[in-house]
């Protein structure tokens, strides 16, 4: 675990972290055990200690309060046995608090050392004034960042809003001079820049080159003097890296020169320039599908693309490059995500999230690029052609047989979803760009019914439709959400669909058949003026039998076109009456309302021949 | 009579592990006693349902998972955004430690003694207290900044402390 982990989960149990600091931390939870385990064990420290503390109240004196704090309400006991020896103690006092100085201090530098092996400390200079450098900071126009001493591998990150950043490495500094334009006066930093529409700009100081990119990843590194005294430690060169992409270096008074990813080039403060070939980076490929094969979980309400790119970047140890071009004149800041993944693939995962940001993925050199379709044709497809789903695919078909019970009245429908989500521990997503305020609310309650089956009847009341897909179930409107696959898995899906499909159809009919024997049960019930919904729900609960109304049953529109409840009451007076005949007679009293058994359910519509009067009323 | 005997003595004896459970996710010591007092009630009248045997401390977080759900709402105020799934994987984690409670707690009381006069200070208005990280500042006259990181020392020193006695204990 990191010190910034430690460091969050000490903010939270202090009372000082953010809500969405506190987030951050769930998510971490839930997706890494030993952040888990190192929690708990800090937990269980907060927890003996507050136990300690009250049951030592009454008792004991285990701690004793210093003499700038004793006016707390709580006097130490023995504050009197220390008067009459006060002198003695003095004395004793002050060797002793000499070696606790002393060793105070040791423990203090034991400390910082271990940090700066970790990471090295960062200050920014900010209109004259040098403040420490936090995660969240964001660099503007004339800020200078320096960072001290460090072991070498540790790098200190900072991110521009437009998702581009660097990671600065230990005894480096720079200069801001614009989102795009980047000064560099020493040190080693690693850039990882988003395409944008004009170039991004790094000029090296001390060898007076300028190095130029429109998106990608490389690092610079200022190559100091060996040897002995004054000639120690100078500047003379800079090292130029390309891990991905194209990048253009521009020596002072020179031509430009154009490399690639896998190479270096070397420029010495008199403008010699020397190419260098390095690793190709072929193994980094196939280190990339490792690490986007890593299983992952998370749970994002509202969190700007940016913050969600960061979590990524960091869980996965992948580059995640946002390209704003695809984003038009917003930034990754201004776009939220909300997003829950029940352990999935980190590219799956991945690809959800640019789905969520209405964004795809595609994977360039070394890193996730998330763009538009437009730039990127090559981009991952919602069906995936590899065979390997088939696993994921029939654990969540499994998961979705599973029986559930639920009363939805008047549910949103994104909160039916995420009550499937937490019910299932299958992932749920509704789709980018559903405008979920102007559908229908959910009003559905089935008894034991099965998962699958209870989810088909909740979109089609609410005109959506759902696929499986890339280790999660896809809801949406759109029409294409099936699509997408290569021929030969198509035709191999098809025949599946059809057998699934040759048994889905004999189930229902012994469903529908068991129906229509539970409708010749008899049930007595009595109500007067009461609400339509009511009485279906009073008869799906004595009677046993699912029972699904039509939005229209329900609510019916006003003239302002707002969807509001029927004003239509039921009275109902009967006696072992069959429940068949029961629903014959309820049903008359609503207008242009009837009854049918459908998969293994009664539903109560308004037939298509009749108007609907959510949209008659419209009219 | 002989069964609420034997609740008495396991619930004191899982007591802190429990209550941590439900510390861990309110992060409020007030809401904690609370909920751990309800969660007591509920366990003491469904005692019957308890098998001997099994493991007392797990099926009591099981009762407390179902009451943090029930006042969630309540509890993310100040706490984590709680749900099923990171419940559980608390409740594996606590399982996974739960031998460890008893000890510790002996252990940290002598850790105590060897922090400094003021990390003690600040560990007492913390937890005796109550009192929050600005108070705690205000009081001391030190930066909010300071106070935590001088806290969090003194529990990584405790913490460290504790290590050290459990390798003693296990290594003798």
């Amino acid at each position: 675990m990191n010190s910034e982990t430690e460091q969050l989960i000490d903010k939270y149990i202090d009372g000082t972290a953010s809500k969405d600091e506190r987030q951050t931390l769930v998510r971490m939870l839930k997706s890494d055990p030993d952040i888990m385990d190192a929690y708990v064990e800090k937990i269980r420290l907060h927890s003996l200690l507050r136990e300690i503390s009250t049951e030592d109240q009454e008792e004991t004196d285990f701690l004793s309060l210093a003499p700038d704090v004793r006016n707390d309400p709580v006097e130490p006991k023995f504050v009197h046995y220390i008067k009459p020896a006060a002198a003695v103690f003095v004395l004793c006092f002050t060797v002793f608090f000499g070696i606790l100085i002393y060793l105070y201090k040791a423990d203090r530098d034991i400390q910082d050392s271990k940090r700066i092996r970790e990471k090295p400390k960062a200050v920014i200079v900010r209109d004259g004034r040098s403040l420490p450098l936090t995660g969240d900071t964001r660099p503007k126009p004339g800020d200078t960042i320096r960072t001290g001493q460090g072991s070498g591998s540790g790098e200190v990150r900072v991110s521009f809003a437009n998702g581009s950043g660097f990671g600065m490495g230990p005894e480096s500094e720079i200069a801001v001079m614009d989102e795009n334009r980047i000064n560099m006066m020493r040190g080693r930093v690693r850039f990882s820049i988003t395409p944008q529409k004009t170039d991004f700009k790094v000029h090296i100081v001390s060898v007076q080159a300028t190095v130029r990119v429109v998106g990608t990843e490389f690092v610079i590194e200022c190559l100091l003097t060996k040897g002995n005294g004054m000639k120690k430690g100078i500047i003379t060169a800079a090292l130029i890296t390309v891990l991905s992409g194209t990048v253009g270096v521009m020596p002072a008074g020179e031509r430009e020169v154009v490399i690639q990813a896998g190479t270096s080039l070397k420029v010495t403060a008199e403008g010699k320039v020397t190419e260098l070939k390095t690793e190709v980076p072929d193994k980094a490929v196939s280190e990339l599908d490792k690490k986007l094969s890593k299983k992952i979980s998370f749970d994002f309400v509202e969190a700007p693309l940016s913050q969600v790119q960061g979590f990524m970047s960091n869980i996965t140890g992948t580059n995640i490059i946002v390209d704003s071009r695809a984003l038009g004149d917003k930034k990754p800041d201004d776009i939220n995500v909300t997003l829950r993944v029940n352990i999935m693939k980190a590219e799956n995962a991945l690809f959800w999230v640019a789905r969520k940001a209405g964004l795809v993925c595609t994977v360039k050199e070394n890193a996730v690029i998330m763009s538009s379709e437009k730039l990127y044709p090559d981009h991952w497809k919602l069906h995936q052609k590899s065979e390997e789903e088939t696993e994921w695919h029939k654990d969540i078909r499994a998961k979705m047989k599973k029986k559930i019970s639920f009363d939805f009245q008047e549910m949103p429908f994104n909160e039916t979803i995420s009550y499937f989500n937490q019910f299932s521990g299958v992932t749920f997503i509704i789709d980018h760009g559903i405008d979920l305020e102007n559908r229908n609310n959910v009003t559905l309650g089935v008894n034991d019914f099965n998962m699958g089956s209870a989810l088909k009847w909740i979109c089609r009341l609410a005109d959506f439709d759902y696929t499986i897909t890339r280790e999660a179930v896809l809801v949406s409107d759109k029409k294409d959400i099936k699509g997408g696959l290569d021929k030969k898995l198509e035709e191999k899906r098809n025949v599946m669909q059809a057998k699934r499909d040759a048994v889905r159809r004999a189930k229902e009919a012994e469903m529908n058949r068991q129906v229509e024997e539970m409708l010749k049960n008899n049930v007595s019930i009595n109500f007067e003026n009461a609400d339509i919904g009511f009485v279906f729900t009073a008869l799906r609960k004595m009677s046993g039998v699912n029972i699904v109304l039509a939005p229209a049953v329900v609510n019916v529109r006003n003239k302002e076109g707002q969807i509001i409840h029927r004003k239509e009451r039921i009275t109902i007076n009967v006696n072992n009456t069959s429940l068949k005949e029961t629903l014959n007679i309820i049903t008359k009293q609503i207008p242009d309302v009837t009854w049918k058994i459908k998969n293994g359910a009664v539903y109560v519509f308004i037939p298509k021949t009749k108007h609907d009067p959510l949209k008659r009323l419209k009219r | 009579m002989e069964s609420k005997d034997t609740f008495i003595k396991l619930l004191l004896k899982n007591r802190s592990s429990v209550f941590g459970y439900i510390l861990g996710v309110t992060n409020d010591f007030h809401l904690a006693e609370d909920l751990f007092q309800e969660v007591s009630i509920t366990a003491c009248r469904k005692i019957d349902s308890f098998e001997q045997g099994t493991n007392f401390s797990a099926w009591m977080r099981e009762i407390a998972r179902l009451k943090i759900l029930e006042h969630r709402r309540k509890a993310a105020q100040n706490g984590l955004p709680v749900d099923n799934e990171l419940l559980e994987k608390m409740n594996s984690s606590f399982l996974r430690s739960e031998s460890l409670w008893e000890h510790e707690k002996e252990l940290l009381r002598n850790c105590l003694k060897t922090l400094t006069a003021r990390a003690q200070d600040m560990i007492r208005m913390k937890y005796e207290h109550s009192m929050l990280i600005k108070e705690i500042a205000r009081k001391i006259g030190q930066a909010e900044g300071a106070v935590q990181v001088a806290l969090s020392r003194a529990r990584s020193s405790l913490r460290q402390c504790m290590d050290r006695g459990i390798e003693k204990d296990t290594s003798g």
